[in-house]
């Protein structure tokens, strides 16, 4: 019997040869995916135990660790201004990490590799690396601008993004309404549950409606349309184009101007003064000329379809120009950013950056750089180019056309003469008669340094001018 | 069939090697001791007290298991105990780790004026029980001289050992379920879990009932191919034994017992026969029995669950087609309209705990593996992938393998059939019993609850596995000892020393 015994003594010994063999592939090469599996709440109960750098904006400090114990085995982390930087900062919970706070971790916490090459020697005698330093690329005034200018406006919901024409760094990134982040920063689990319960109400105020949220774009879809038509050689700005009545084709209902505007809408106007009126006969026409797919590829070219990443693992919400086959009138009233169409406010400031960057789209960024604590340089953000959706003449007529808004279009009566330059929009939601106020633009206008995109929601009869366009004025003020 | 006398010699070392013995204990000893200090040191910055009462406890048995060997069985392997004593010592260690942190969490409870429930880690039941075996295993090698009077009792030991075995199954939940499984017996505030001695009585049943019967199974009948089949009158059984094991899956909700018994039974075959034919339909017999999976539903949310735990991580919840985790109680599920199927939460913690651990682990008492439920138990080896590290989880895994390959080599060098038998049966199902239990924390295969021998809480299972530990030293001091010799100035009449 030992020819079979000798063979089976072998069975035996492979079987714990394939433990050993899974074991190592487990804790050898899986054990960091398993770390930082979202699912594992090690990670976030640990947490409290590193301490983790600061978030700044400037010089001002907006996320900070402080010891609670004598002998330094925890740390709380604080918020300066949660409620105004939340959509920056994200926050540390017992739960889940989200924002920079997710995004950074392990440069915050200190358990980035790069970190830990900086003191080896602290790491072999068990000492926690000290957190990086994350530089973001907020303006402070021009966040506190936009946070207060669109919680002054909106009766529900609202936001605004400012980008560095040049670099695409954001500038500012308000969302309301919004919440106090060192609420739900709490190490007891109880308390934080709590927390997070009394958060749950609608609007949601821990969403970003800045790059999370989607609305419709209302007229200041008009630039891609203009956009589109231009780089298809349907003319320049200054070529004449149908603003007559405008019906539907498939119910054939009349497509309406926004009132007072009949007068400038007729007859066959150039395309910057359709433009300036925001004439939607003009647009709708327009629309079902260059055709779904002309729309579709133009829209896609400054991001729309597919999510913006700004920094790992954050990233905006899809703006939607529809790929799937549309009716005629869907078509129609896509060309005014209305029903089939929605997009985020950061992809609508993105649009504004192309069109002021000589047609030039950027990535979008929060970090600007990561410090450590002896002062080297981690990361060092290098601006982007996400493509060339128009060219630069292109570019140059659309900037045209949006100071002619400012100057003597739908926009001159509330920011007229200031130097900006923007495009309005007012979409009817047509749920309790509550509008999508819009202003996406530029400035200064003739050598633009931000692109802005600013929504509110206000009451029926509101429009983007009116509601929009002060808060982006007093942001990009606040920024120069 | 080959005879006995053909096989080759195996090379035997007739030296006692007492003091290796005793040096191996003193290192396995030392690392217990040692173990206690690190978490003393790791969680308050002292030594801590119960090293010494524990440590004590566990030297003054090793001492008297070590007497008892050098004067009951000289002869027998070297490694053997210190092995057990390794394991037993470091489980031991790390259940005082878990248990200082579980006595501090339920006293923390209780003072919130909560009623915690359920098993806790308890180290000094653990350290009961460990006295309990050793006495066992000392009581085994004082009072069994020859393993082979097992034979004579064969059927008895195998009916008590089916009887145990399936018990559970007939008895009410209350008394023997246990998260899905019924595998217990509890009475007051004991437990057993029969099924840990089943696996020895029916060793030693398998083994005497095919020492008899080889013979016969080994006959081919015909030979389709390479494969030589058996006669159709000698599949009995086997077959009976695959129902039995199907039964008990039904009954019990265990299909890891399920497959240690029949991969057991399957294993004593091919090695009493020689006949490869016999794995071959143990196999199709298996991949037949896999197919009644989704009829049974506990085994199905097992598989799934090893499948796709993410989906039901902290209790997945079927709405539809779709299944949505982190539900949390079968309340919540069913307050969206939803099926309950099943929890993957503690096979994830476990892997987690794993990842935590990487290569080097956190050390000794300055991890969490409190956080996987039954850390203690069940999931032990998580607790020291995560504390020991990947290096401590294979410094385990190995020391596995050398008690298995020590028993196979016991069982090779033994002449007795019974014994040979016995020692390779035992042997193989304790690798598989490891397989399986390790297998399913690290999700290799589908999670089961077995024990893990030596180092999970638990009375049961360190009872038996010290006893097998026994059995296979007094199997490897008859093949060891030195054969008798002559004595010569008897004159014509010789007298042989047994001794």
């Amino acid at each position: 019997m030992n020819k079979p015994l000798r063979k089976v003594s072998v069975a035996g010994l492979l079987l714990v040869v394939i433990l050993i063999i899974n074991v190592n592939y487990i804790q050898g090469s899986q054990a960091d995916k398993l770390k930082n599996d979202p699912l594992n709440s090690r990670q976030f109960a640990q947490q409290w135990q590193y301490n983790r750098g600061p978030i700044m904006a400037g010089k001002v400090t907006l996320a900070y660790s402080t010891k609670t114990d004598k002998d330094g085995k925890n740390y709380q982390r604080h918020y300066n201004q949660g409620t105004l930087y939340s959509p920056i900062t994200g926050y540390v919970s017992v739960f889940s990490r989200t924002g920079l706070e997710g995004a950074e971790n392990p440069l915050l916490d200190g358990t980035d590799k790069r970190l830990a090459l900086h003191n080896w020697f602290d790491a072999l005698v068990g000492k926690k690396a000290a957190g990086a330093t994350v530089q973001t690329t907020i303006d402070p005034d021009a966040q506190q601008a936009a946070y207060s200018g669109v919680k002054d406006r909106t009766v529900r919901r609202g936001a605004a993004v400012a980008l560095d024409v040049k670099t695409g760094a954001i500038l500012a990134m308000a969302s309301f309404p919004s919440y106090d982040t060192n609420d739900v920063a709490v190490h007891d689990g109880d308390k934080a549950t709590k927390a997070f319960a009394a958060l749950k109400k609608k609007p949601d105020p821990m969403l970003n409606y800045a790059t999370r949220e989607t609305f419709a774009p209302g007229s200041s879809f008009k630039i891609i349309d203009s956009a589109a038509a231009i780089e298809g050689g349907l003319g320049t700005k200054d070529s004449g184009f149908d603003a007559n009545e405008f019906h539907l084709p498939v119910t054939g209902r009349t497509l309406h101007n926004s009132d007072g505007d009949e007068a400038k809408c007729t007859g066959s106007p150039a395309l910057i003064e359709s433009f300036a009126a925001s004439c939607n006969s003009t647009f709708a026409r327009l629309a079902g000329t260059l055709g779904q797919q002309r729309l579709s590829a133009m829209a896609a070219k400054f991001g729309f379809n597919k999510p913006t990443q700004i920094e790992n693992e954050v990233s905006s919400a899809t703006s939607v120009y529809p790929t799937k086959q549309i009716d005629g009138d869907q078509l129609a009233r896509s060309g005014i950013g209305q029903e089939v169409v929605t997009a985020s406010p950061l992809q609508m400031a993105m649009v504004a950056q192309a069109v002021a960057n000589d047609g030039k789209l950027m990535k979008p960024y929060l970090v600007k750089r990561v410090v450590a604590q002896d002062q080297s340089e981690l990361v060092t953000a290098e601006p982007k180019e996400l493509g060339q959706p128009i060219s630069s003449d292109t570019a140059q007529q659309l900037q045209e056309m949006m100071r002619a808004v400012v100057d003597h279009g739908t926009a001159a009566s509330t920011v007229g003469g200031q130097d900006i330059a923007g495009k309005t929009g007012t979409a009817e939601t047509g749920a309790g008669g509550i509008n999508e106020d819009w202003f996406v633009g530029f400035a200064p206008k003739d050598n633009p340094k931000i692109a802005f995109a600013v929504v509110t929601e206000g009451p029926s009869g509101s429009t983007g001018a009116k509601f929009s366009a002060p808060i982006a004025l007093r942001m990009v003020q606040a920024v120069r | 069939m080959t005879s006995a006398a053909a096989e080759p010699e195996v090379q035997i070392a007739t030296r006692p090697r007492r003091s290796a013995q005793l040096a191996m204990l003193i290192f396995a000893m030392v690392i217990t001791i040692a173990g206690f200090a690190q978490v003393g040191l790791a969680r308050d910055g002292t030594l801590p007290t119960g090293m010494y009462g524990y440590g004590a406890g566990l030297a003054v048995l090793v001492a008297i298991s070590y007497a008892l060997i050098v004067r009951f069985a000289p002869y027998a392997d070297p490694l053997l105990l210190p092995l057990a004593v390794f394991l037993n010592g470091i489980g031991l260690a790390m259940i005082y780790r878990l248990d200082l942190g579980t006595s501090r969490d339920v006293q923390l409870a209780r003072a919130q004026g909560k009623n915690p429930s359920g098993i806790w880690a308890s180290a000094p039941n653990q350290l009961m029980w460990t006295a309990l075996s050793i006495a066992a295993f000392a009581a085994t090698i004082v009072l069994l001289r020859e393993i082979k009077v097992l034979q004579r009792y064969m059927y008895t030991i195998g009916a008590a050992g089916l009887f145990f075995l399936a018990l559970p199954g007939f008895l009410p939940s209350s008394i023997s379920g246990s998260l899905g499984a019924k595998i217990w017996i509890r009475l007051g505030p004991f437990s057993i879990q029969p099924s840990e001695f089943s696996k020895l009585a029916l060793v030693a049943f398998f083994a005497g009932y095919l020492v008899n019967k080889r013979q016969a199974l080994s006959i081919v009948g015909k030979k389709i191919g390479p494969l030589n089949l058996p006669r159709a009158r000698d599949l009995g059984p086997i077959l009976v034994i695959w129902a039995l094991c199907l039964g008990v899956l039904a009954l019990e909700n265990d299909f890891g017992t399920a497959i240690l018994f029949f991969g057991l039974f399957v294993s004593m075959l091919y090695i009493a026969t020689e006949r490869f034919m016999w794995v071959a339909i143990g196999g199709l017999l298996l991949a037949g029995a896999s197919a009644l999976t989704p009829f049974i539903p506990h085994v199905q949310q097992r598989i799934n669950i090893w499948l796709d735990p993410k989906s039901y991580f902290d209790g997945g919840c079927q709405v539809g087609n779709k299944i949505i985790n982190q539900i949390g109680t079968v309340a919540a599920c069913h307050a969206k309209g939803g099926t309950y199927v099943a929890d993957s939460g503690q096979l994830m913690r476990g892997l987690f705990s794993l990842g935590q651990g990487g290569v080097l682990g956190t050390g000794l008492g300055q991890g969490e593996p409190w956080r996987t439920p039954y850390s203690f138990s069940d999931f032990i080896f998580t607790s020291f992938g995560e504390e020991l590290g990947l290096t401590g989880a294979m410094v385990i895994l190995l020391v596995y393998a050398l008690i298995v390959q020590r028993g196979m080599k016991a069982a090779l060098a033994t002449k007795d059939n019974f014994s040979k038998l016995f020692a390779g049966g035992v042997s193989f199902v304790f690798a598989l019993q490891v397989f399986v239990i390790v297998g399913g924390v690290t999700k290799l295969i589908p999670l089961t609850g077995l024990t893990t021998p030596f180092l999970a809480q638990g009375g049961s299972s360190l009872l038996a596995n010290w006893i097998l530990i026994a059995i296979l030293i007094r199997i490897s001091d008859t093949a060891r000892r030195p054969a008798p010799q002559p004595i010569q100035d008897e004159g014509m009449t010789q007298v042989v020393s047994t001794r």
